[in-house]
């Protein structure tokens, strides 16, 4: 029964490692779809200026039902990229938001990109605290203490008197 | 059952005792807090990894460094380590960079700065950054500021290219657990 329960999970680890490598391969395969300088199948090439799509006229604007390159069209359930595969992100795009590291296209999919949303960190930062001497006799004392604690209860066993019988 | 809790005992003790002597000495936790915000720099290859001061024979490993939530720069983690302030500017480059330093551990032994008291205007200072360039500063400014100073007293937007050193100083402040000034090291690129 045991081994017959550690078949079937190793099993299940495998076929999910199979899924899993599956899906790496298809985000890669996403993201060189597309010719030198596109992060989807519209508009042209930031590096050589021709069509992404791969004729001789570009898809400009998106497709029908959707509203950026990214994702699936609402109308007609197909990937809004122009490929056979849906994009996440753009190539070079980690989020949705800023610009592509490698096209400099906006990552949202449109021609204008979203801000991304920051903690603000002020300009001129207040001085570190670069010193820890003071805690000093309170770490000291925690340590003697601690210390003893530790010695007196390995002594304690140790030397416990034994049950008188 | 007398056994059991002088177990316990030991256990706890030796737990506190491990994890005060590593937090005093090894790693200082400095209140970093993770922003969504890019760092300020973004040439990685230029990000400053070593430095040295060979007039106080300091020589230690760069790590680059953030904010803490009351907007303060960040300290190194460790009391044996240099920290570069990455939202600000890169050694090097036009303006102000900022390399803070421990100056003791959590049981008053010398940390990484805890000679910069020392330095002399005119004496050297190198960082050497990824890319195996090595930058010369001269101190060409000593001062100590108050611990709420602020930074923009010295933080300034000039042709010339600056990095500050900023240390403690003076005496601790025990509800605030920090020193009362800040030792601040001017200094400029030469090559």
């Amino acid at each position: 029964m045991t081994k017959k329960i550690f078949s079937l999970f190793t099993f299940a680890m495998l076929i999910i490692g199979f899924i899993g490598i599956g899906g790496i391969n298809k985000a890669h395969a996403a993201d060189s779809d597309f010719p030198q300088g596109c992060s989807s199948a519209l508009g042209y090439s930031v590096t050589t200026g021709s069509p992404c799509n791969g004729t001789n006229s570009a898809t400009v604007g998106f497709l029908p039902g959707c509203t950026t390159a990214l994702g699936y069209s609402t109308l007609d359930g197909r990937a809004c990229s122009g490929s056979s595969v849906a994009l996440q992100y753009l190539a070079g795009c980690t989020s949705t938001f800023g610009y592509s590291t490698r096209t400099g296209a906006a990552c949202n999919g449109t021609s204008v990109a979203t801000i991304l949303p920051v903690t603000p960190t002020p300009t001129t930062p207040g001085l570190p605290l670069t010193g820890a001497g003071g805690n000093a006799p309170l770490n000291l004392f925690t340590l003697i203490v601690s210390g003893i604690l530790v010695v007196s209860g390995f002594v304690y066993l140790a030397y416990k008197p034994k049950a008188v019988k | 059952m007398k056994k059991i809790l002088v177990i316990i005992m030991i256990l706890v003790s030796g737990a506190i005792f491990i994890g005060v002597l590593f937090s005093s000495t090894i790693y200082g936790p400095n209140g970093e807090v993770s922003t969504t915000e890019v760092n300020a720099e973004s040439e990685t290859k230029s990000y400053p990894t070593r430095f040295y001061i060979p007039t106080l024979k300091i020589d230690a490993t760069v790590r680059d460094v953030g904010i803490t939530k009351n907007g303060n720069i960040a300290s190194p983690r460790n009391f044996s380590e240099v920290g570069w302030y990455r939202y600000g500017i890169l050694p090097g480059k036009n303006g102000t960079s900022i390399i803070d330093g421990h100056v003791d551990n959590g049981l008053a032994l010398p940390g990484v700065f805890s000679n910069l008291k020392s330095i002399k205007i005119g004496d050297n200072v190198y960082v050497e950054t990824k890319d195996n360039k090595v930058l010369n500063f001269v101190v060409e400014k000593i001062e100590v500021l108050d611990y709420n100073a602020g930074t923009e007293t010295f933080i300034t937007n000039s042709d010339n290219s600056r990095l500050v050193l900023i240390t403690c100083t003076g005496n601790w402040i025990p509800n605030l657990r920090t020193h009362d000034k800040r030792l601040v090291v001017t200094t400029v690129l030469v090559k």
